[in-house]
């Protein structure tokens, strides 16, 4: 079979070849544009580089045309002799290449035995830089037929573009139509009835623009550009992976919303998210900003490897600002030098480096096997957290001053104390004459009249511990747990750790009163004081003082006289949900001393009190301790504790914000390239710096994040701005100029129009990075007004409309579908920012770990917009993920579209949207004095435009059966509406909710 | 043009509208068919059902896939891989050259082996090893190809389980049953194609994750079946909303979006008014798979099932009705299986039997089931975990009772049915179970094979992300010639 006759005609145009006819190669094939691209796509992933598989490497121009090891690749003049063509046909009798993957297309074998034929030539050939490695250069308007269409440059490079492809722009949509359509892209919200009637109304020549201005003052504005922020940003609620905690970031998305409110600068919005933390004086918004890259998931599995989590962490915001700012896939140079884009395995490790020098700080106490750390925040109290907090410390001052009063004389207690302290309280043991445990576990009597527990180990368990001691006036009962051989860990737990969350005492069938509890120590977040209220969730653990003894002291409300024949019953409640930990050794013992909480001494109190020569800070320590213990001080000791325990109470709702922060160091950042990526093999050393692609940076710039920052938000960064105003295209269009918004690299998609991205960049950078400016010029173009209808030419010679001979018409986000069905329904609540919220969902999660639940918003919390719909990594809200939103585990430049049934479930079923329609259903069961109106008012609230006569004809012939129906069945009526009369409108609106163009910006 | 085209459509709908008062059936009118009669040579740019049947790339043995998957990690060396050497060095100090470099999860210092406390037999005819803890292992010992080698590179859950369903540890990735939904849709119109059940303790580790369709449409991704509630989200009308009532909405919903179609021609509109018809079927459809009361008596027994129950061996039963009608993948978690002994529950004394129980007579039951309805051999049934468990004591805080740390070098899993070669035996370990010694088989290999029984081509069935084609097996995977029946 001769090559050339298996290829019947060069250069066959498909009709959509036409609509890139200005990229169309002459018939003199170019190496550089024609035949390279062709090897990157089909044969760079085996035949590139070092190791290239048959050591053919088609990234060398020598090794192209000195062959691999099957030889000579080339026959210049001769593509039937030619090893390459053989092999891409698959004569011969060996495989076709690409080996496993599709064989390459006839266009694409066209071009190659075409280059071949011209003689194969490499040699002078220039090889193309590809486009988006350059700096954008401003285009000159093209001149344009149709020249009354043009209301500003972007129109002239569209019309340009329509014209070279024998196309002409659609007529202006209706006012109505295009009313909803800039309500729903600059602030994200549906016009009421009220504002399509005045828009309608306003017959001035200005009247869309005096719209276009009103709407990018509005505070909603923000809010709609900070939905697809988010995305990039993978801001959430939760830590992700297995344990998935809530984390309080909320602060970050106000700080978007609020950042693109007041128009902040693109470079400074830029700078201030990668590095506002190392700015001069950074302030609290600065270092909120910083929150971006804070947004990357955490794993806080048990037994995870810490520098590998934390080596996770950086690699993801080296992923993410590739992807944000320069729109290139630097994931890949991970494992590898880019098999594409000339972006070296270095260049990534290069990038990590700056990322490597956050400081890392222990969280709390560990438990068991969990390894917890974490990176910095800071705490951002509101105006009033901060009033109440001076009015605190205010009154902290005073209550410490009346103590103090009180106080003044204390030298001669505190003396005393000492002196007695020195001796020990005499306690006097209880005998044990029975047990008892709700568990089965058995007690045995140890010499030292403790008792060990053994036996069954149940999740919770109570012991019961009776017996006698000699006659005394008791004042107090004292618990010493003990550890032993047999404990895990020596005790004194039976899981090493116990925890006590109840107590009571009976002396014969009278039960104790009791007083105070003190113990020598207890674990952080457990209080000994809750065991009186018998607090399941709280009470007395002991890590991590494992493996030694602990004492737990209660004191009476009255003295009791213990006789020699009184039962005395100790109940020890262990109810925690931490199951198994129960107490595993363990003694009881009563008092009759005046002050038998100063047995329950800490064990350095206890040493200082033991020790023969004491400093003066030792002797201060005691002091402290005693005033702060002593039943003397007691009342007033209580006011400061309780104004402290408000004090903290308060600093805890103190909303976080997580940031970035770096350990302050004058030697230069490094990171280690690590052999395919992974941790544990890291190879060189390398130090930070930008890819090398892009040459030597600014030598004035700091080599830290916020040199990396400048260098990104810099107007001579070839890709910053391309990349923003094409995911700003994508937003309006539905598609970006390059569609590929996240990969501006070769394998990324060809701009559509690069004159009118390059147009757009430089404009935007020239205007001082002013985002407002770049969407006022967008909604404010005649492409922007065309009507979205299609005819059946168009969709025949550009059934995608990348050429925008129409305007965009496509289904809306899942946040916004939510905030439109509010809207329309007249149940959303405007509010905005504050901490996330939980309306209402069928799958209600918690979390095992630490108890976290979705606790459903009451009042207008349930009606908030979706962008503060509180984001669980793990069980993000389900009605949003069925619209297509992400886990946000990490970055996402461009959602996919989808057109599910269960969005249709979700849309007809769900209580949320079905309680709108019921809002809507009942407002059209009040509105208007006939049924045509309440249709009109309906339709025209979920569509925006007045209906057709069919449609109006179709809904209601809709209502008359429905109302036929109910009328026949009121219980089933009752169900949907108060008032019976009103369920065929509530179903009527459940329908206008679900009309495609309700759900579509069309 | 535009006006005839109106008055031509128009036509349709009233034709329609006559159809129906005649009898329903008359599904929704093509984009491209109305424009066909209205005279115009134009084909609708092409978007079918992204579920619809494709081709594989080659003749299939299998059709559906169910994935036993064991959350939590299962103990190969109490199960399936008996070591006689462990249990004579049992409590020994574990040798320092297995120590050196590796990393655990858990364990601390120098730990001590721990021989399992359980007999081992061998069963069928096949021979295959197993303990006493799997008595009805040996019903079906013969159809079933265990596999000693597995190993993978993770060992954290929620990384190892994301790796084993995605082929890469990181969120982000398609799940297995998202890329066999992608390449090859599903035979069921009325549900969907790739369906998860969950039973055991908790939600497993990956999440989500685990059935995500990553960057490919969502479409493909797992749908959870829960066993509370809606099985499949907001698939009931709202209370007060009679199927009926549901029925005229519906047909409203229709005619008015194909007024819609017809002044934008939006190719979208017409897939909506497809998929509210869809969503309307399985209002019908799930209830019906779901109802699994109609089950015979003898079937309840086999499985152990009770309607209205959630346990592994109900979602067994529904995996069997599942690919009865056509459901490609079907994947069960059982979560619980993380026997480290840190105390009774969760040790390979008490924890373990337990979580024996509630799968092995069901497990048993699902393969003789499917083999006895003709379908075991058109469909892939795996059972394991996402890693090993190590064949020393973890010993967790000093604690008493016998457990395992995570040990991703070497565990066990089993196929059946399929074109999988039932009864073999493939790989070996070590005497301690520490690591491979032959024929050894990483996840990838694992996917490589589903795949080519499923008759993909793991190498070509691919998918442009951000520059570069991905594939399930990533740049790896190599199809297990050995387990080809």
């Amino acid at each position: 079979m001769n090559a050339s006759r298996a290829i019947a005609g060069l250069f066959a145009l498909t009709p959509f070849g036409l609509l890139l006819a200005t990229n169309q190669p002459a018939q003199k094939v170019n190496f550089g544009t024609d035949i390279e691209p062709i090897f990157k796509a089909h044969c760079s992933s085996c035949h590139a580089g070092p190791g290239s598989s048959a050591k053919l490497d088609l990234a060398s121009l020598e090794s192209i045309q000195k062959g691999g090891r099957g030889g000579k690749l080339l026959v210049p003049g001769k593509p039937d002799e030619s090893l390459l063509m053989i092999r891409l046909l698959g004569q011969g009798g060996m495989p076709q290449m690409p080996m496993g993957f599709k064989p390459l297309a006839k266009e694409e074998l066209d071009k190659i035995l075409l280059w071949i034929e011209q003689g194969g030539s490499t040699a002078g050939a220039e090889r193309a830089r590809h486009w988006a490695y350059d700096k954008p250069v401003q285009p000159t308007l093209p001149a344009v037929h149709q020249a009354s269409w043009v209301r500003n440059p972007i129109d002239a490079f569209v019309l340009s573009n329509l014209e070279h492809n024998g196309l002409r722009p659609s007529p202006e949509a209706p006012k109505e139509i295009l009313l909803r359509r800039v309500y729903l892209d600059l602030i994200g919200l549906p016009p009421t009835v009220r504002e399509i009637d005045a828009f309608l109304a306003d017959k001035s020549p200005n009247a869309y623009e005096k719209v276009v201005d009103r709407l990018l003052a509005s505070k909603h504005y923000g809010e709609r550009q900070a939905r697809p922020w988010l995305d990039l940003a993978r801001y959430a609620d939760s830590d992700g992976y297995e344990k998935d905690l809530n984390r309080v970031a909320w602060k970050y998305r106000d700080w978007v919303i609020e950042a693109f409110n007041k128009n902040l600068p693109y470079d400074q919005f830029t700078i201030q998210q990668l590095a506002g933390d190392l700015l001069p004086n950074p302030t609290t918004d600065n270092l909120v900003a910083t929150g971006f890259h804070r947004n990357t998931m955490f794993n806080r599995e048990g037994g995870v490897d810490q520098a590998e989590a934390h080596y996770n962490v950086i690699l993801d915001r080296v992923n993410t600002t590739a992807t944000v700012w320069l729109g290139s896939t630097f994931m890949c140079t991970r494992c590898h030098d880019h098999k594409y884009d000339p972006f070296t395995q270095k260049d990534y490790f290069k990038l990590a480096a700056y990322f490597s020098n956050a400081v890392i700080l222990p969280r709390g106490s560990a438990s068991v096997g969990e390894e917890k750390w974490f990176e910095s925040e800071i705490r951002i109290p509101s105006g009033q957290q901060t009033a109440e907090k001076v009015r605190l410390q205010q009154l902290k001052t005073k209550v410490v001053q009346e103590r103090d009063e009180v106080l003044k004389g204390s030298e001669s207690s505190f003396q005393k104390w000492l002196q007695q302290n020195s001796s020990d309280i005499h306690w006097e043991f209880i005998k044990t004459s029975s047990t008892n445990s709700s568990g089965h576990a058995t007690f045995t009597e140890q010499p030292d009249g403790s008792l060990l527990v053994s036996g069954p180990n149940s999740p919770k368990d109570t012991y019961t511990v009776s017996g006698h001691t000699k006659p005394l006036k008791a004042t107090g009962l004292k618990l010493d747990v003990l550890p032993d051989s047999s404990l895990p860990n020596n005790g004194p737990g039976r899981a090493s750790n116990f925890v006590l969350t109840g107590l009571s005492i009976h002396v014969g069938k009278q039960e104790i009163p009791l007083s105070d509890i003190r113990t020598d120590m207890s674990q952080e977040g457990y209080n000994p004081a809750r065991i009186l209220a018998h607090d399941t969730n709280s009470g007395w653990a002991i890590y991590p003082g494992n493996g030694k003894p602990h004492t737990l002291v209660v004191t009476f409300k009255n003295p009791v006289d213990v006789s020699l024949a009184d039962l005395i019953t100790v109940r020890l409640e262990q109810q925690s949900p931490w199951e198994n930990h129960n107490i595993g050794r363990l003694r009881l013992s009563l008092t009759d001393d005046a002050e038998p909480l100063r047995s329950a001494v800490p064990a350095n109190i206890q040493a200082l009190l033991a020790a023969t020569d004491r400093k003066a800070s030792g002797e201060q320590e005691l002091r402290n301790y005693f005033l702060t213990t002593s039943p003397i001080f007691k009342s007033a000791n209580e006011k400061v504790k309780d104004v402290d325990s408000k004090l903290a109470e308060l600093e805890a709702s103190i909303p976080t914000a997580l940031i970035m922060k770096d350990k302050p160091t004058t030697k230069a950042l490094t990171a280690f390239v690590h052999s395919r990526g992974e941790f544990l093999s890291p190879t060189v050393e390398v130090t930070a710096g930008t890819p090398a692609l892009f040459g030597q940076t600014d030598p004035a710039l700091p080599s830290n994040r916020l040199g990396l920052a400048k260098w990104i938000a810099s107007k001579d960064n070839p890709l910053t701005a391309r990349v923003e105003v094409n995911r700003i295209w994508e937003q309006y269009f539905g598609r970006g100029i390059v569609e590929t918004c996240e990969d501006f690299g070769t394998q990324g998609a060809k701009p559509v129009n690069q004159p009118l991205l390059d147009w757009l960049a430089t404009e935007f950078m020239a205007k001082n990075w002013d985002l407002k400016a770049v969407h006022r010029m967008i909604v404010l173009s005649s492409t922007y007004r065309q009507s979205s209808n299609a005819t059946l030419d168009l969709l025949k010679k550009d059934p995608l409309n990348l050429l925008l001979a129409r305007g965009p018409r496509f289904r809306l986000e899942a946040e916004i579908m939510r905030d439109a069905v509010l809207t329309e329904a007249g149940l959303l609540n405007p509010t905005i920012g504050g901490p996330s919220v939980f309306p209402s969902q069928p799958i209600a999660w918690d979390t095992p770990y630490n108890g976290e639940q979705w606790m459903t918003s009451k009042g207008g919390d349930a009606y908030r917009r979706g962008i503060y719909t509180f984001w669980k990594r793990s069980a993000p809200y389900p009605s949003f993920m069925a619209f297509d939103a992400t886990s946000r585990e990490e970055c996402t430049v461009r959602r996919i579209r989808t057109n599910t049934p269960l969005q249709a479930l979700a849309m007809l079923n769900d209580g949320a949207v079905f309680g709108a329609a019921k809002a809507l259903g009942h407002t059209m069961a009040v509105i208007g004095n006939s049924d045509t109106d309440k249709l009109v008012y309906g339709f025209r609230s979920t569509t925006g435009r007045h209906p057709k006569p069919a449609e109006l004809s179709r809904l209601n012939q809709l209502l008359t059966k429905l109302k036929t129906r109910y009328a026949k069945d009121p219980q089933l009526a009752k169900k949907v509406a108060t008032r019976p009369t009103e369920a065929p409108y509530v179903l009527t609106a459940n329908v206008l909710l679900n009309l495609d163009e309700a759900l579509t910006k069309g | 043009m535009n006006d005839n085209f109106e008055q031509e459509i128009l036509k349709q709908i009233t034709r329609r509208t006559f159809f129906k008062q005649v009898g329903y059936g008359m599904g929704g009118l093509a984009l491209s068919s109305l424009m066909r009669e209205a005279g115009h040579a134009f084909q609708t740019p092409t978007r079918t059902d992204p579920l619809a049947p494709k081709s594989p790339h080659f003749k299939a043995k299998a059709k559906n896939v169910i994935f036993l998957f064991m959350a939590g990690a299962p103990s190969q060396l109490d199960l399936f891989d008996p070591k006689p050497t462990l249990v004579k060095y049992d409590r020994q100090e574990c040798p320092a050259e297995l120590l050196k470099g590796e990393r655990f999860a858990f364990i601390k210092g120098t730990p001590r082996l721990l021989g399992s406390p359980y007999k081992f037999e061998q069963v069928g005819k096949s021979g295959h090893w197993v303990s006493e803890l799997l008595p009805h292992f040996k019903e079906i010992a013969d159809e079933v190809a265990v596999v000693h080698s597995m190993s993978t590179t993770q060992f954290n859950h929620a990384p190892a389980q994301i790796f084993m369903n995605t082929g890469f540890q990181i969120p982000g990735r398609p799940s297995m049953g998202s890329w066999l939904t992608y390449g090859l849709g599903s035979e069921n119109k009325d549900l969907p194609g790739f369906v998860v059940l969950i039973s055991g303790d908790s939600n497993p580790d990956g999440g989500k994750s685990c059935w995500s369709s990553g960057f490919l449409p969502t479409t493909y991704q797992g749908v959870e079946f829960r066993s509370q509630g809606d099985p499949v989200l907001f698939v009931s009308n709202p209370d007060g909303v009679s199927s009926q009532v549901r029925r005229d909405t519906l047909d409203a919903l229709h005619d008015l979006n194909e007024f819609q179609l017809h002044s934008t021609l939006d190719p979208e509109v017409e897939t909506r008014i497809s998929q509210y018809e869809l969503s309307y079927r399985m209002q019908s459809s799930v209830p019906e798979l779901m109802d699994i009361s109609k089950e015979s008596a003898a079937t309840h027994e086999m499985y152990g099932t009770e309607p209205g129950k959630k346990s592994f061996a109900n979602n067994c039963l529904l995996a069997r009705r599942l690919v009865e009608r056509g459901t490609r993948f079907v994947q069960l978690y059982h979560r619980g299986w993380d026997h480290h002994g840190a105390d009774q529950s969760t040790d390979i004394k008490h924890g373990l039997v337990t979580r024996c129980q509630e799968v092995d007579k069901a497990a048993a039951a699902l393969i003789k089931d499917l083999k006895q309805r003709g379908l075991l051999d058109e469909t892939i049934v795996v059972w394991g975990g996402e890693f090993g468990r190590t064949p020393m004591n973890e010993g967790r805080g000093g604690s008493p009772y016998p457990g395992r740390d995570h040990h991703p070098r070497a565990f066990t899993m089993w196929m059946a049915g399929g074109g999988i070669k039932p009864g073999i035996s493939l790989g070996e370990t070590d005497d301690l179970g520490y690591t491979v010694t032959k024929d050894p088989v990483d996840i990838h290999d694992l996917h490589a094979t589903m795949l080519h029984l499923m008759g993909m081509d793991h190498l070509r069935l691919t998918y442009p992300f951000q520059g570069r084609n991905f594939r399930l097996t990533d740049v790896y995977g190599n199809v297990v010639q050995q387990l080809l029946a």
